[in-house]
């Protein structure tokens, strides 16, 4: 169940260009999130919380990895070491976990939620291959955020193989694939879907009011009609997803 | 001292003033893995429609200064799914369930009241006269004060449960809409929705609602509602329900104080999901730190110079 909090800031920590790590003292949360969830952020002169992925838990702590797109997620980013932060979580709907093998697609800012999975498939030992891109080089997180083994790419080539994280998978995929990033990723996947044999997980966004289902506000239109991201997601089968 | 904080609502008594507005809180259930419902005095459900409605085209809602828009289209499974399968569920819930009906015209509020009127665990039926995000119904409505009156007094023939009338603050004469509603056969009129608003992405120079228009809420708009319900103040029979912009427990008492007998929170419930918990236990502390008995001793009771 949800829980309404005041975490602390521990630590705001420099990820990449623009990005920020924030590690928060959270136990009630850390207790209960799986990889996929959100939470809800306050953040001081809004007045929408805004949503983040749980990037890590150890202990009572949480790990956000955060990419400032607006005055928001920049206000967020002045945050230090006992700030009070309110919120609302762990929101949503977890990845499901595959029995053996998977693939982990994160593009941008959406690895976030991938790195808090890709830590709990290795303490499961399920076998999976971790992939992130970048536009370039400047954006690509710390590796001290990232899973082991993680697999680089950036478009211009700056760190990392050369291309797409999309360009990391195999001509046929026959495990389940993971994808989150934005919605260019997306469409790419859509539009690659005949290589995916086994089932594909995408995590989806949208701009969000209550993120616990009341409002209806965070729909997004699928196969099967508008959807709410955080109550029916924000993981949706690929195949659902319509991108405009 | 324990029964400080009920209220009567026209034949109605409330545990205490707060109810959860229409359309944030969706059924009840999700409130209820947040905090026991049985802490508040009401719950009005999201809007329901004759026919099941998918809602608006996204983004549905966007941040502006000190609140936000909202473009959801009334969005709800329409009658035939919330009667077989969400009423018997909203039974398991410990408070006064008040159903919000919509429509695109009067008939349509009408087979929603005729076709719930016997269920015993509907309170009431607040009537949404006032919705900016439909094209047809609505907000027009609840426009004109004589088809106000008629409209409330024909569906008090349909039903014996109490009827709220819950009117637009974009209106030049809420008293005349209010007093229409009162002598139709309202039992309270909730004052008021959202405001119709719109923003706009300079740089994409796209609107950011997909609705394109939508209605503000929050605090920006909590200035109005007080205005609005101070203007109805002693100049009517029924209660007056104040609803807008509550995001903080003291906001509740402005609007009490302007002359709410009850209030509503809407979007202060997205911004901290135990408000409505903490906005009860403060009307606690103020009813004794100003050493009053019961929260119908503050109703209306602003202090004015004469
Ligand atoms: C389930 C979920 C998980 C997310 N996880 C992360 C994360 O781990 N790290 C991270 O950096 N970001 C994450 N986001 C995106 C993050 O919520 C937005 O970037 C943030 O809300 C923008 O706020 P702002 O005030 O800075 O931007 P604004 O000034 O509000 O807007 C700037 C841009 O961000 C977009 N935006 C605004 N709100 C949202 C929103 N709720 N979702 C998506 N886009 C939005 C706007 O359309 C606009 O293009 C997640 C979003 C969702 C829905
Ligand atoms: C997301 C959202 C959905 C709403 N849906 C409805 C609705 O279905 N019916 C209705 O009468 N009012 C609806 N409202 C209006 C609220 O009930 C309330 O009147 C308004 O938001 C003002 O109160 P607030 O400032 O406390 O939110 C909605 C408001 C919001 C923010
Ligand atoms: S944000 Fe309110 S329903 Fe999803």
């Amino acid at each position: 169940m949800p829980l309404e909090i005041e975490s602390i800031v521990l630590e705001n920590l420099y990820a990449a260009e623009e990005t920020f790590a924030l590690r928060i003292f959270a136990p009630g949360i850390a207790k209960q999130a799986k990889p996929g969830q959100f939470v809800m952020l306050s953040v001081t002169g809004k007045f929408l919380r805004r949503p983040i992925s749980i990037a890590a838990v150890s202990g009572g702590r949480l790990t956000l990895l955060v990419r400032i797109v607006g005055k928001g997620t920049q206000e967020l980013s002045q945050v230090s070491r006992n700030t009070k932060l309110k919120m609302l979580g762990p929101l949503g709907n977890p990845f499901n976990i595959p029995t053996g093998g998977a693939f982990l697609v994160g593009g941008g800012i959406g690895v976030a939620p991938l790195i808090f999975f890709s830590n709990l498939l290795k303490s499961l030992n399920i076998e999976h291959r971790p992939l992130y891109g970048e536009k370039c080089g400047k954006y690509v997180i710390s590796r001290r955020f990232l899973p082991d083994g993680v697999e680089i790419f950036t478009e211009d080539g700056s760190k990392g193989t050369i291309g797409t994280v999309l360009s990391g998978l195999p001509n046929e995929v026959a495990t389940p694939v993971y994808g989150c990033g934005p919605g260019k990723m997306i469409e790419a996947m859509i539009q690659q879907s005949s290589k995916f044999i086994s089932t594909v997980e995408v995590s989806m966004e949208q701009r969000m009011a209550c993120g616990y289902g009341v409002c209806q506000g965070c729909a997004i239109e699928t196969k099967s009609g508008y959807k709410l991201v955080c109550k029916d997601g924000p993981i949706f089968p690929l195949q659902e997803i319509i991108i405009k | 001292m324990k029964n400080m904080l009920d209220v009567q609502i026209g034949r109605l008594t409330l545990r205490n003033p707060l109810i959860l507005a229409s359309g944030t809180a969706g059924f009840g259930f999700e409130m209820e893995n947040l905090f026991g419902l049985n802490n508040v005095g009401a719950i009005v459900t999201k809007t329901i429609t004759v026919e099941p409605r998918i809602g608006n085209p996204p983004p549905r809602v966007c941040e502006t200064p000190c609140g936000m828009l909202n473009s959801i289209g009334l969005a709800n499974p329409g009658l035939i799914t919330f009667k077989n399968d969400i009423i018997p569920e909203l039974k398991k819930l410990d408070t006064k369930i008040i159903v919000s009906v919509g429509g695109e015209n009067e008939d349509e509020y009408c087979e929603i009241v005729n076709e719930l009127r016997s269920v015993s665990h509907i309170a009431a039926f607040e009537l949404n006269l006032s919705c900016p995000n439909v094209v047809r119904g609505g907000i027009n409505l609840g426009k004109n004060p004589k088809i106000v009156q008629d409209f409330i007094y024909k569906l008090k023939t349909i039903t014996d449960k109490p009827l709220w009338s819950k009117l637009s603050p974009q209106t030049s004469d809420i008293l005349s809409l209010s007093l229409a509603s009162q002598a139709g056969g309202a039992d309270a009129v909730v004052i008021a929705n959202t405001i119709p608003g719109m923003a706009i992405n300079i740089w994409t120079r796209e609107p950011m609602l997909g609705g394109i228009t939508g209605g503000l809420s929050g605090a920006a708009i909590h200035p109005v509602a007080v205005a609005l319900v101070y203007s109805l103040r002693n100049k009517l029979e029924i209660p007056i329900i104040g609803c807008g912009g509550i995001t903080k427990p003291e906001d509740a008492i402005e609007l009490i104080l302007a002359g709410a007998d009850a209030i509503q929170l809407g979007s202060g419930n997205f911004i901290d999901s135990l408000l409505p918990i903490k906005t009860i236990e403060f009307m606690k502390e103020y009813l004794n730190k100003c050493e009053f008995n019961s929260i119908k001793e503050i109703v209306g009771k602003i202090k004015l110079k004469t």
